[in-house]
C-alpha cells in the first residue's frame, strides 16, 4: 500500500516536472520527458507489471491532455514501453549505468516509433520527426537520465534471483 | 482483499503478460473508439480521476507564473524608478537652468555653463571638477560662481575637466568687500570647514551684513555675493577683527555652475610673474 502511493507520489512528480520544470530548462526548443524517464525507472525497478499499469496511466494522462482524436495512443505506446523495459527487471537481471542509460534510449525511440505507428504517422513523417524531435530530445533525456540515475537509484545492487 | 490478490496474481502471470495484453487491448478499444466515446471518456476521466492531479500541476503552474510575473513586475519596477527618478533630475536641472541662464544674462558672451562631474570623496571638500576643460577655453584661474554666490576659481585645466579650487580651500584667499561700509577684508578659510573674513579693527560691521567680491584681487570681478556674517569677534593682532561668514552658495549643494572667461588681471599677473 505504501508502496503503491510512492508511485502514485513518483507519477505526480514526473507530471509536475513536465508540465513546469520541462519548459524553463528548454535548451533551442528541446526539452526532455520526465514522464517517460519514470515509467523506465519503475520498470527497471518494479517490473513489468508495474511498468505496463503506471505506463497505461501516464499515457492515458498524456492522452488526456493531448488531440482527443488520438485518446489512447499515449496509453497504448507507454504500455508497450512499459512493458519492454520491465523484461529488464532487476529482481532478474543486474544492470550497470550505462546500460540503465542505454535501456532508456531504446524506450525513447521505441516510444516514438510506436506512437507514430498508432496514429498513423506516414514513414516520411516518422523520420522527420526522428531527426528532428526524437534524437534532441532524447540525448537530452539521456544526459538528465544518466545524473538521475546516478544520483537517485540505491547504490546497493538488488539481490537478482 | 482476496479479489486483490486474484487480480494481481493474474496480472503477474508471465512477467506481466497478461496485465500487458489487456492494457494493450484497453488502449487499442479507446484508440479505436468513436470521438464522441473519445470525448465521454475523457471528460470522466478529467472530472474524476484526474481531477486531483490536475489540481497539483494547476498550483505547480500558477506558481511557476507567479513567479516569472513577480521576477518581471520587479523588473519593470526597477525600470520605472529609474526613469522617474531620471525624470525627477531632469526636471530639477532644467529650473536650476532656467535660473543660470535668466541670471547669466549679464555674462552672456562671458560665462561658461559647466557641470560638476565629481566632487572630492573626503570628508572636507576643498575642490571639484567640472566638464569643461581646455578645448572650452577654460584657463587656470578664472571664477566661478553660481546665481547664489561664489564658488571659487579654476586652478587646473585639463583637455576635458577642470579642477575649481572652493573658497572653502585654505589655500583660496579672496578680496572681499562688506556691501554697508564699503570695507574690504580677505576672506579664507584655515580649516576648511568655516569662512573667516579678517577686516580693519574699526569697521562698523554687524551680524546680517553680506560680503561680495571686491575686485582688487585681479582674479574675480567686482560684486559677486559671496557670503553673510554671522559672527564677529576680535583678531589675532588688536587693530584687526575677525568675522565668521556663511557662504552664500554651499559647495556641497554644488551642481552647475558658470566659469567666467576673464583672465587674470595684467598687474596682477605682472606681480605674479
Amino acid at each position: 500500500m505504501i508502496r503503491s502511493l510512492w508511485f502514485v507520489l513518483f507519477f505526480v512528480v514526473a507530471f509536475v516536472a513536465q508540465t513546469v520544470l520541462a519548459p524553463m530548462i528548454q535548451a533551442f526548443g528541446v526539452s526532455p520527458d520526465f514522464v517517460l524517464f519514470f515509467i523506465v525507472f519503475l520498470s527497471l525497478r518494479h517490473g513489468a507489471l508495474v511498468g505496463v499499469f503506471w505506463g497505461f496511466i501516464a499515457g492515458f494522462t498524456e492522452d488526456i491532455y493531448s488531440d482527443v482524436h488520438w485518446l489512447g495512443a499515449a496509453a497504448l505506446t507507454k504500455t508497450v514501453v512499459g512493458f519492454a523495459v520491465g523484461q529488464l527487471e532487476e529482481k532478474f537481471i543486474n544492470l550497470g549505468l550505462v546500460t540503465k542509460v542505454a535501456v532508456l534510449g531504446v524506450a525513447f525511440f521505441l516510444n516514438d516509433a510506436v506512437y507514430g505507428m498508432a496514429t498513423g504517422m506516414s514513414r516520411e513523417l516518422v523520420t522527420q520527426m526522428f531527426i528532428t524531435k526524437s534524437l534532441p530530445e532524447g540525448l537530452y533525456t539521456l544526459a538528465l537520465g544518466t545524473l538521475a540515475f546516478h544520483f537517485l537509484y540505491p547504490r546497493v545492487p538488488r539481490n537478482v534471483s | 482483499m482476496a479479489v486483490l490478490r486474484f487480480f494481481t496474481s493474474l496480472f503477474s502471470f508471465g512477467r506481466g503478460l497478461f496485465a500487458f495484453l489487456f492494457f494493450l487491448g484497453l488502449s487499442y478499444a479507446i484508440l479505436h473508439s468513436s470521438v464522441k466515446q473519445k470525448m465521454v471518456i475523457a471528460d470522466v476521466a478529467v472530472s474524476t480521476v484526474l481531477y486531483p492531479a490536475q489540481i497539483v500541476v494547476n498550483k505547480a503552474t500558477t506558481w511557476h507564473h507567479l513567479e516569472t510575473e513577480n521576477k518581471q513586475l520587479k523588473e519593470a519596477n526597477a525600470r520605472l524608478r529609474i526613469e522617474n527618478d531620471l525624470l525627477h533630475q531632469g526636471f530639477f536641472k532644467a529650473l536650476r537652468v532656467q535660473k543660470l541662464d535668466s541670471f547669466g544674462l549679464d555674462y552672456k558672451d562671458s560665462a561658461l555653463l559647466a557641470e560638476v562631474v565629481a566632487k572630492n570623496p573626503g570628508r572636507l571638500q576643498t575642490s571639484v571638477l567640472v566638464n569643461l576643460g581646455s578645448h572650452d577655453s577654460v584657463e587656470r584661474n578664472m571664477p566661478v560662481f553660481t546665481p547664489d554666490g561664489l564658488v571659487g576659481k579654476i586652478s587646473k585645466v585639463y583637455d576635458n575637466h577642470a579642477l575649481v579650487q572652493l573658497m572653502m580651500d585654505p589655500q583660496n584667499k579672496v578680496s572681499v568687500l562688506e556691501n554697508r561700509t564699503r570695507i574690504s577684508g580677505i576672506l579664507e578659510s584655515p580649516d576648511s570647514r568655516k569662512l573667516f573674513v579678517e577686516l580693519p579693527a574699526h569697521a562698523d560691521v554687524k551680524v546680517g551684513d553680506t560680503l561680495v567680491t571686491s575686485g582688487l584681487g585681479g582674479i574675480y570681478p567686482k560684486g559677486i555675493r559671496v557670503g553673510m556674517i554671522s559672527r564677529i569677534f576680535p583678531g589675532d593682532i588688536d587693530v584687526m577683527k575677525k568675522a565668521e561668514v556663511i557662504p552664500f552658495q554651499n559647495p556641497s549643494e554644488i551642481e552647475e555652475v558658470f566659469v567666467l572667461k576673464k583672465k587674470i588681471d595684467w598687474i596682477v599677473r605682472e606681480y605674479a610673474e
